[in-house]
């Protein structure tokens, strides 16, 4: 092959400024309307943010099973039949607008969403506060819905993953807190939900009129006459759902989810991280720390997953992130890893870890990261659905409508100093709990051995 | 309020202009000029797949998707997405199937001649040394734990194609390969797989967003221009598959997995083939979401299946006889036998009975949001500029993708329902619960072996 004329390399160019789109927010009907202006774009995404959460649901009778996952359940049951519609004639109702439904439910939130053609806006409102006000929840459909629920979660658990979570929650803050197990529940809890349970949960925290999130063309849709038709004929009062217990003081390091015969295993490695308000009230600013976990584990650049994937061959790849939701943040680390190389990989992240908080990210790792993180804010929202996260970030955490915008010019002048201060104190190599689920007959000893060198 | 119109009869749904030309080398360029957003996504489509992949060779389509980010003549080891990342690049990825290999970054516009000049440096010199081929094929390995051997259900793809297309047939196996064939390749081998296909005038470079076609030739005459294209042996003639399967196959797989599941597969029409369109609205009318026949039938009406997002799927393979797949997971106590044959007796109904209006509807409401979706990142955008490009050599029949849907009338559908539905035409990949004490246990080597195979989908 004759050596090609190959081109050099261009000089870089700054980029042009970010500016999120125009946020309107108001009091109406008893709720809330935050909206964000997308001019031009045909697609539009509507929200409704309820209370409820996985923290609200109720305690476990003695000697019963709890009944964890409660409150995802009742947000996926919403949409399986109404008072005017079946559960199949809900679902054709949506499809037929091209819509696409959501429903989920955090810690202690609930989160319903239709994304559809902005024409069709209105109609997706009323499909809303239909699923939403006058949900019906008869046997027959919370029964087959239930059934499957527990079939599906039986699956998930199956597969890796979720035992290396529970793992680590339970080590962090105790399996017999609410807050110490998996928010969307286990195959026993789920099995013990039933109709009766659903409906009392329903009542209890989902009659509030919320917040209505819109991100769409605003010049195309009725802001207020969607809110109408979601707030209107509601009477009730939104509770707050009870914060989380506080970790456990005295925490085990090593916890081990068996898997016989994995092929691989499951790394969750963390330790409790404080909130977006929490970190306000240390003096740690959010950008900075996200630049750090960026440089620590958020690209494909990161230390963890160039050492773990790259040069040592470990796995497919690694990630960490600062959770820095309510109620508690979370640090964790997260790899599917060869079973032969669990002991070695754990101690390596260790080692990458603790090497980040003593030595710090370098200048040109800030710079890397600072562009790359730039050019992510307008790449990462270009569908209504990606802003409209971000707007259940702002009341979530009750940020102004431009946090978006502020907190991007922020990342192009934080320095390295702030990077590192923030990492420095919010996390701390000696408080990670490592949690693995795979085949311990391989790996015990030998992990064993490698946490408590380490 | 200002109106918007729905219909999208006058641009085909694409609501963008879409500019074409090329290089002398044979690189194909098309540009899509929307200012919404300081962005640019660019993307590459190699015409390389799995089906070019002659026997010992299984896996390198595959291989190469990971190569082409382990450096060039002048970009170090690794150093591609650290240099994407220092001018803002994102959603950087590549992707290998049976038909091609896409590489795609969006970027701020400003930095769009960063990302030429990246693509162009590994057209033309990518580093083919023994280390970076000795580390991918281990990353590929842990690909492999991780996607198929180490979940559930995980092979089913890789046996479902085995099933599906004979020994030999460019299809038969998928794209993650032979473990032992990627091992025993000689680095002289990956070279020359390279030359004969990451070749200019095997590509399309499609551009999509904060950017012009006079920008986007000046700079694509810079980078690309020098690079020369090579030449590529000829496929080998595949003879077309007959209509439909020479069945009914019924396959069991018993293994530790949680629940007893199917995977149905039919023979379907080749994706852009009069008929496909049809297919997909079948697809869509008994299989996909909550209003579709498979769904309040098998789920709501008989509660034989548990609830699914889908239950048919068109694949749109576009060289050779496609396949539309299922799947069904019966509820606990039911008969997997009678869950299957309820299956079938559903689809097969199709054949005599039309979809309604109101079906008709639904999935064409479906379809055209789905498609605006599609559409709406400019990456995602790209990618189906450049596959119209290389599938019918004019990117512009992306605009044909949903007025084909459109037209599609009920008669067309039952007519498809006539032609994929027969005993004949059918695959049953049933996986069975394995008892915990018998249970062996699926290994990397055996799995490789029952199936070269991979799932880029």
């Amino acid at each position: 092959m004759t050596s090609p004329r190959l081109a050099a390399r261009p000089a870089p160019a700054p980029q042009r400024p970010y500016v999120f789109p125009e946020v309107r927010r108001y009091p109406l009907l008893g709720g809330e309307v935050v909206a964000a202006h997308l001019p031009g774009q045909p697609l539009a995404w509507l929200g409704l943010m309820l209370g409820g959460g996985a923290l609200a649901e109720p305690a476990a009778a003695a000697g019963a099973e709890p009944l964890d996952g409660l409150s995802r359940a009742t947000s996926g049951l919403l949409d399986e039949g109404t008072e005017n519609y079946t559960a199949d004639e809900f679902g054709a109702a949506v499809e037929s607008l091209g819509g696409r439904w959501g429903a989920d439910s955090g810690w202690q939130s609930t989160k319903v969403t239709i994304n559809l053609p902005t024409a069709l806006a209105a109609a997706g409102s009323e499909l809303l506060a239909e699923a939403v006000r006058r949900p019906a929840f008869r046997d027959t459909d919370t029964r087959r819905f239930l059934s499957d629920l527990a079939s599906a979660k039986r699956e998930q658990f199956a597969r890796p993953g979720l035992r290396a979570q529970q793992a680590l929650r339970g080590a962090l803050y105790g399996e017999q807190t609410r807050y110490g197990r998996l928010a969307g529940g286990t195959p026993d809890s789920t099995a013990a939900l039933d109709g009766a349970a659903v409906r009392a949960f329903h009542a209890q925290w989902l009659r509030s009129p919320g917040v209505l999130l819109v991100a769409a063309d605003l010049d195309l849709v009725d802001l207020d006459a969607l809110a109408a038709t979601v707030f209107g004929d509601v009477e009730g009062v939104g509770l707050p759902t009870p914060d989380a217990d506080a970790p456990l003081a005295e925490r085990t390091r090593l916890v081990i989810a068996d898997r016989p015969g994995a092929v691989q295993s499951t790394l969750q490695i963390g330790h409790p991280a404080p909130t977006r308000t929490g970190l306000a009230e240390i003096g740690v600013d959010p950008v900075a720390l996200r630049m750090a976990s960026t440089i620590l584990g958020g690209s494909f650049s990161s230390r963890l997953n160039h050492e773990l994937r790259e040069v040592k061959g470990y796995t497919y790849g690694a990630h960490s992130t600062f959770d820095l939701g309510r109620p508690q943040g979370l640090y964790s680390m997260s790899a599917e890893v060869r079973t032969d190389s669990t002991a070695p990989a754990v101690a390596d992240t260790l080692r990458i870890i603790r090497e980040f908080v003593e030595g710090g990210a370098t200048e040109l790792e800030l710079e890397q990261t600072r562009s790359y993180l730039a050019g992510a804010t307008p790449i990462g929202l270009q569908s209504p659905g990606a802003v409209g996260e971000r707007l259940i970030e702002m009341v979530r955490h009750d940020l102004p409508g431009d946090f978006v915008t502020v907190e991007h010019a922020r990342l192009l002048e934080v320095t390295l100093d702030e990077v590192n201060a923030a990492v420095r104190a919010v996390l701390r190599p000696a408080d990670l709990v490592i949690a693995v689920e795979g085949d311990e007959s391989i790996f015990g000893a030998e992990l064993a051995k490698a946490v408590k060198a380490a | 309020m200002a109106e918007q119109s729905t219909d999208a009869a006058a641009d085909g749904g694409f609501r963008w202009p879409v500019e074409q030309f090329s290089l002398d080398n044979g690189l194909r360029v098309v540009v899509c000029e929307d200012r919404t957003s300081p962005i640019a996504g660019v993307n590459l489509w190699y015409n390389v797949g799995s089906r070019h992949e002659p026997a010992g060779k299984h896996g390198f389509a595959h291989l190469f998707e990971h190569l082409m980010f382990q450096g060039s003549a002048q970009v170090g080891k690794t150093e591609h997405f650290s240099v994407l990342q220092e001018v803002g690049g994102g959603a950087i990825n590549a992707t290998t199937s049976s038909d091609r290999t896409n590489y795609y970054q969006t970027v701020p516009s400003a930095a769009l001649p960063t990302a030429l000049w990246l693509e162009a440096d590994r057209m033309g010199s990518l580093a083919l040394t023994q280390e970076n081929l000795d580390n991918q094929r281990e990353v590929v390995k842990n690909e492999r734990r991780q996607r198929y051997d180490n979940v559930p259900y995980g092979r089913w793809f890789e046996i479902m194609l085995t099933l599906a297309y004979p020994e030999g047939h460019p299809y038969h196996h998928s794209t993650i390969g032979s473990m032992a064939e990627l091992d025993g390749a000689e680095q002289s081998d990956f070279t020359s797989f390279y030359e004969s296909y990451y070749s200019p005038d095997n590509a399309v470079l499609t551009v999509v967003g904060d950017a012009d076609a006079a920008q986007v030739r000046k700079l694509v005459a810079e980078y690309f221009g020098g690079l020369e294209p090579r030449p590529r042996p000829a496929l080998a003639e595949v003879a077309p598959l007959p209509l439909g399967l020479d069945g009914p196959i019924h396959e069991v797989v018993t293994e530790p997995v949680p629940l007893p599941r199917f995977f149905f597969a039919f023979r379907a029409t080749r994706f852009g083939l009069p008929g496909s369109a049809a297919e997909e609205v079948l697809a869509v009318v008994l299989g996909r979401g909550r209003g579709a026949r498979l769904f309040t039938e098998l789920v709501t009406r008989r509660e034989l299946a548990q609830a699914e997002g889908g239950y048919l799927d068109a694949w749109q393979l576009a060289w050779h006889e496609s396949l539309l797949s299922g799947m069904a997971t019966p509820r606990p106590g039911v008969d997997p036998a009678e869950l299957a044959a309820a299956y079938f007796e559903v689809c097969e109904q199709a054949a005599t009975l039309p979809p309604t209006e109101a079906e008709l509807d639904r999935a064409r409401s479906m379809l055209a949001a789905d498609w605006a979706r599609e559409l709406s990142p400019v990456g995602a955008r790209a990618d189906q500029l450049g596959r119209h490009a290389v599938l019918f050599g004019d990117a512009a029949r992306v605009r044909d993708r949903l007025p084909e849907f459109m037209a599609v009338t009920a008669e067309d559908v039952r007519a498809a329902a006539e032609r994929i539905f027969t005993p004949g035409n059918r695959i049953t990949l049933e996986y069975r619960v394995a008892e915990a004490e018998t249970s062996e246990r699926a290994d990397a080597a055996g799995a490789a072996e029952a199936a070269e195979a991979e799932a880029a989908r």
